[in-house]
C-alpha cells in the first residue's frame, strides 16, 4: 500500500498539493526586516499585515494574504508535537526559522501562561531564543543566520513579542485555542529549503533504524505505524528481523503529504488511485477541479465521468477508503462493472408483484445502493437526510437507537461491508442469494412485528410489500451457482394460478411450496374473520414461528375453531381441507412462500365477499378480491 | 532427467498474509499467496526449523530460497478473493502494559491457490517435498498465514491434488498462449485479444461461477524473497490475468505444460 500512495502522490503537481490549505485558525503576523545604515532592523514599521481569521469582516487583501499564510504555515509546521523544537513543553508547533506559532493560552493571561506561573515553569517567551537557535540549524548560509538573529531579537522576551502584539487591536479578541503566528517575510524558497532539511530526518518513526543504502536514506514508516513496545502482540515475536521493514526517505515525504492531504477532505470517499495513467490524469483532473470550484465529487459522480469515456476498460484501481484520518480498506478493483444486468443484458428490475406501486428499475450499482440498500437496510446504511442527499454508513460507527430495529441493526453491522464490495469493487461473489434471502426475511418478519393498524391503516403496509418485490424480483441476481429455469418470480404466478385451481377442485397441493402459498392464504382469509380492534400483521407472528407442519397446521385449525362461528367461502374449504392433510418438515425454508400467500391478492374469497379494506395512511390502495 | 514440475492445490477456509506496511488501523492482508510464505509452507510439509533467533534466516528459507515457484489463485474473482474483517480484543495484562489490545485485522475467506514447484529430485529437500507432496503428508501443519487458519491440499474426496506435468522450457514465441501463474510484471506487454474467462474449467472447489465472461488484469505488490541488507521483504510487481501475452514478450523464467496447454512462470 504504501508503494502505491507514494507514486499516486509523486503524481500529483504542486497546484494540487496546495488545494484545500487552509490557514490556522488565529492571528497571522508578517514581519519584513528593514535596512538602516546597511543594518538589518526589524522596527515599528516592520509590521507588514497582521490578520485575523476569524474577524467578521475581512478585506479583499487580507483574504490574498490569507492564502500565502496557510502555504508559509504548511512549510513552518511541525510533523508532529514530539518532533517539535520546543521538547519537552511543546508550546511552540512551527518547526522553522522564519516562524513562530504557539496557542494564545501561552501568551499572558492564557491559561497555560497562568498555570506555569503559578507553578514556576518557564513561559513560551523564554524558550524563543532556543527554539529559533534550532531553527537556524536548518539554514545553509550564515547570511541567512543573520536575518534569523534579527527576527530572534524581535520576539525573544515577553516585552518584545507584546510590543507588537499590543499594536494589533483583534489580539483582545482572541481566544486561547487559536494561534499567534509570526512569520518574517522571506522568499517562499526560502521557507521550502528549511523544511526540507527538518523534514529529512523527521519523517521516520524513529531515527533509531535508520539505514543508508546507496545513496538513499531508509528508515521506519510513520505512516500508521507505532513500535509499542507496552503491547506484547504488536511485536513480531517469531520474525528474523526487530522491525518489519523500512521505508525510503522519499517515499516517507510522499505519505507525509498523502495524510496533510486526506485531512484536507479533497478526495472522494472512496478515492479511488488508478494504475493507468490516462486514467489517473483525468481522475485528478476531476478531483481538483471539484476542489477549486469548492465542492466535492462523489467517488460515484467521478465513476459515472471515467465509465462514459472508458467503459467496460475501467479498471485497475485502488480503491482507499479514508475516515476521519483513519483508513478504512484498501484492495484492488481488476474491473469495474458499472451495469447490473440480467439475461439478455437486460438491466435488473424490481416488479411490482405485490401492488404496491412500486416496480424501480435498477440500472447500474449505484441505483443499487440508493433505491434497494435504502430500502432493505431501512434507512440505517445508506441514511437519506432531510436535505435529500445520501450518507454512507459502510464503515461509520451506527448508533442502534437510529435504526428502525435491533434487526436492522444488526443486519447492516452483519452485512455493509459485503455490500460495499458489491457496489464499489464490482465483486459479485460477495452478496450470495444466502445473505439477501436472510436480509430480506429477517426485514419483513420484523415490519411485521412493528405493525401497527390505526385510522383502518397498517403502517408497515407498503414496506412490507416492497420488500417482497425486492425480494421476489432480486434474490437470482445474487445465486452465482443458479442455472435453474424457475426463478421465485415465476413460481409465484405459478402458485397464483394454483390456488384458482386449488379452489375450484381441479388441483391437489402436491408440494411443499404449493402446500405453503396455500398456507399463507388460509391464514389470510381466517385473519379477515377477526373482529378485534388489532388487525396488524403482529398477529401473523405465531404462524411463523412454526418449525413443523403438524404444529402450523395445528395452529390454524384453532384459528378455525375461533371463528367457526363465522360463514365461510366456498372457495375456503378445499384449500383449507388440503391444507391441513399436508405434512412436511421443513417449514422454516417455505417462509418466503408463506409470505408470498398472506400477501397476495386472496382467492378465497367469494365473488360476494370483500376482503378486509387494506390502506395505508399515505396512500390510499384498497386490496380486495 | 532429475528436474521434476509439480502443482499441488492449497486452500483453506480463511487466511491472512499480513502486509507489513503499517499497524496502526485495519490490518491488510496480502490477496495472494506470495514465495516466501509459499517456502514456509513447503518447509513446514518437510519438517524443516522456522524461527530460532534474530537477524537469522529461518532453515526453510535458507534450504529452499532457491527453489523455483509459480503461484496461480483459484476459484478467485478477477484474482480477487472475497474478504472480511474480523476485529480481536485483547484484555489480559501481561500482554498489554498500557491497556486493551484492539486489533482488526482483513481475512481472506476460502483462498485457494495452485502451487508449481520445479523440483530438482538430486537435491534431498526436494526429493522429500515430492515424496510428501504426492503422498499428501506433512510434518507440521502448514497453514495460511496464521496458524488457526490449517491449509490443505487434498481434494474434496480426501486424495492429493498433487500432480506431475510434462513440461518444456520456453523457446521463441508464446505462441499466444496464457500464463495461468501470477507473472512478475516488468517487461510484461498484453495481447491486444479479449479472452473468454475460464472459471468454469479452472479446478473450482467451492463452485464459484460468475455470470458472465470478463477479461481482467490483476496487479499486486508482493515479496519474492528477503533483502538481507536491509532485513526486510523484498517486493516486486506481479500481474495476474486470462489475457494472451504477446508473443515477443521478454519474459523470463516461462514453462509450457503439455497437459495444461498454457505457460507458467517459475521463479
Amino acid at each position: 500500500m504504501i508503494k502505491e500512495i507514494a507514486q499516486f502522490v509523486n503524481s500529483l503537481d504542486p497546484d494540487f498539493k496546495s488545494l484545500g490549505l487552509k490557514p490556522k485558525d488565529g492571528l497571522h503576523i508578517l514581519l519584513r526586516i528593514q535596512s538602516v545604515s546597511e543594518i538589518d532592523v526589524l522596527a515599528d514599521e516592520s509590521l507588514v499585515t497582521a490578520v485575523y481569521t476569524k474577524s467578521k469582516s475581512l478585506l479583499p487583501e487580507e483574504l490574498n494574504w490569507l492564502d500565502h499564510f496557510a502555504s508559509l504555515a504548511q512549510l513552518s509546521w511541525c510533523v508532529n508535537t514530539n518532533k517539535c523544537f520546543d521538547l519537552p513543553t511543546k508550546a511552540i508547533h512551527s518547526c522553522s526559522p522564519y516562524c513562530v506559532a504557539m496557542k494564545r493560552e501561552n501568551l499572558v493571561n492564557g491559561e497555560k501562561y497562568l498555570v506555569n506561573a503559578a507553578s514556576g515553569k518557564s513561559q513560551v517567551y523564554d524558550r524563543i531564543n532556543t527554539y529559533l537557535s534550532k531553527g537556524q540549524d536548518l539554514l545553509e548560509n550564515e547570511s541567512d543566520r543573520q536575518r534569523v538573529e534579527v527576527f530572534k531579537h524581535a520576539l525573544n522576551n515577553e516585552a518584545k513579542m507584546h510590543a507588537w502584539l499590543d499594536r494589533i487591536c483583534a489580539f483582545s479578541e482572541m481566544k486561547d485555542a487559536e494561534y499567534v503566528i509570526f512569520y518574517l517575510d522571506e522568499p517562499i524558497e526560502k521557507y521550502q529549503a528549511a523544511n526540507a532539511k527538518y523534514l529529512s530526518d523527521k519523517l521516520f518513526n524513529t531515527s533509531d533504524y535508520n539505514k543508508v543504502v546507496g545513496e538513499e536514506m531508509y528508515g521506519t514508516s510513520d505512516f500508521f505505524n507505532g513500535f509499542s513496545s507496552k503491547k506484547m502482540f504488536l511485536v513480531h515475536q517469531s520474525a528474523s528481523f526487530d522491525i518489519s521493514g523500512r521505508i525510503s526517505a522519499k517515499d516517507a515525504k510522499s505519505l507525509y503529504e498523502f495524510q496533510d492531504l486526506m485531512g484536507r477532505n479533497i478526495f472522494p470517499r472512496p478515492l479511488p488511485i488508478f494504475i493507468n495513467p490516462d486514467e489517473l490524469t483525468e481522475s485528478l483532473a476531476l478531483f481538483k477541479k471539484n476542489a477549486e470550484d469548492g465542492g466535492k465529487m462523489s467517488y460515484k459522480e467521478i465513476i459515472e465521468r471515467l465509465y462514459d469515456k472508458h467503459r467496460s476498460e475501467l479498471g485497475n484501481y485502488y480503491l482507499l477508503f479514508h475516515q476521519a484520518g483513519v483508513i478504512k480498506d484498501f484492495d484492488f478493483v481488476s474491473k469495474f462493472e458499472y451495469y447490473l444486468t440480467g439475461e439478455n443484458d437486460k438491466p435488473w428490475k424490481v416488479d411490482d408483484m405485490f401492488h404496491c406501486n412500486y416496480s424501480p428499475a435498477i440500472k447500474n450499482v449505484f441505483d443499487f445502493q440508493y433505491i434497494i440498500l435504502f430500502k432493505i437496510f431501512n434507512n440505517a446504511l445508506i441514511v437519506k437526510t432531510k436535505k435529500g442527499d445520501f450518507q454512507h454508513k459502510y464503515f461509520d460507527d451506527i448508533d442502534s437507537a437510529y435504526c428502525k430495529s435491533d434487526v436492522t441493526y444488526l443486519q447492516v453491522m452483519r452485512y455493509r461491508r459485503a455490500f460495499y464490495d458489491f457496489v464499489f469493487k464490482s465483486k459479485r461473489g460477495s452478496v450470495t442469494r444466502q445473505m439477501f434471502d436472510d436480509i430480506l426475511r429477517a426485514s419483513i418478519i420484523e415490519d411485521m412485528r412493528l405493525d401497527e393498524f390505526k385510522n383502518n391503516s397498517h403502517s408497515q403496509y407498503y414496506p412490507i410489500r416492497e420488500k417482497l418485490n425486492i425480494w421476489f424480483s432480486l434474490s437470482e441476481k445474487f445465486d452465482l451457482k443458479y442455472n435453474q429455469p424457475f426463478t421465485m418470480a415465476s413460481k409465484l404466478k405459478e402458485h397464483r394460478a394454483f390456488i384458482q385451481k386449488l379452489t375450484k377442485g381441479e388441483a391437489s397441493i402436491e408440494t411443499d411450496d404449493q402446500y405453503a402459498f396455500t398456507v399463507g392464504q388460509v391464514i389470510a382469509y381466517l385473519m379477515s374473520k377477526s373482529k378485534t380492534g388489532d388487525k396488524s400483521y403482529q398477529r401473523l407472528e405465531p404462524f411463523l414461528q412454526q418449525v413443523r407442519s403438524r404444529e402450523l397446521n395445528k395452529a390454524i385449525a384453532r384459528m378455525f375453531d375461533t371463528y367457526k362461528h363465522e360463514n365461510f367461502s366456498a372457495n375456503f374449504r378445499i384449500p383449507f381441507a388440503e391444507v391441513l392433510e399436508f405434512e412436511t418438515n421443513s417449514v422454516r425454508d417455505l417462509i418466503p412462500t408463506i409470505l408470498a400467500g398472506i400477501f397476495s391478492e386472496n382467492a378465497l374469497f367469494s365473488d360476494n365477499e370483500m376482503a378486509p379494506t387494506d390502506v395505508t395512511a399515505e396512500h390510499e390502495v384498497s386490496v380486495s378480491e | 532427467m532429475t528436474k521434476k514440475l509439480v502443482s499441488f492445490d492449497l486452500t483453506a477456509d480463511f487466511g491472512f498474509f499480513k502486509k507489513p506496511d503499517y499497524n496502526d488501523g485495519i490490518l491488510l492482508s496480502y490477496n495472494m499467496l506470495h514465495r516466501p510464505a509459499l517456502l514456509g509452507i513447503l518447509g513446514s510439509i518437510i519438517g524443516l526449523r522456522g524461527y530460532e533467533r534474530k537477524g537469522e534466516l529461518p532453515e526453510y528459507y535458507q534450504r529452499l530460497c532457491d527453489l523455483p515457484v509459480g503461484i496461480e489463485p483459484l476459484s478467485h474473482e478477477r484474482g480477487n478473493f472475497q474478504k472480511t474483517t474480523v476485529k480481536y480484543t485483547n484484555t489480559v495484562g501481561y500482554a498489554n502494559a498500557d491497556g486493551n489490545l484492539l486489533v482488526e485485522e482483513m481475512m481472506l475467506i476460502k483462498p485457494a491457490y495452485r502451487c508449481y514447484l520445479l523440483l530438482d529430485v538430486s537435491n534431498a529437500d526436494h526429493e522429500r517435498l515430492f515424496v510428501n507432496l504426492k503422498e499428501g503428508r506433512a510434518d507440521y501443519i502448514p497453514y495460511l498465514g496464521k496458524n488457526e487458519f490449517q491449509a490443505w491440499w487434498l481434494d474434496e474426496h480426501g486424495e492429493p491434488t498433487f500432480r506431475e506435468h510434462e513440461f518444456e522450457e520456453r523457446k521463441g514465441g508464446l505462441d499466444g498462449f496464457g500464463v495461468s501463474t501470477l507473472v512478475d510484471k516488468r517487461n510484461v506487454t498484453l495481447k491486444d485479444r479479449i479472452v473468454e474467462d475460464d472459471f468454469f474449467e479452472n479446478y473450482n472447489p467451492y463452485e464459484i461461477v460468475l455470470s458472465r465472461n470478463t477479461t481482467f488484469m490483476y496487479f499486486e505488490r508482493l515479496p519474492v524473497g528477503i533483502d538481507t541488507e536491509l532485513f526486510q521483504y523484498e517486493m516486486h510487481d506481479f500481474a495476474f490475468s486470462n489475457f494472451s501475452l504477446k508473443s515477443d514478450t521478454p519474459i523470463g523464467s516461462l514453462y509450457f505444460l503439455r497437459d495444461l496447454q498454457s505457460y507458467v512462470q517459475l521463479s
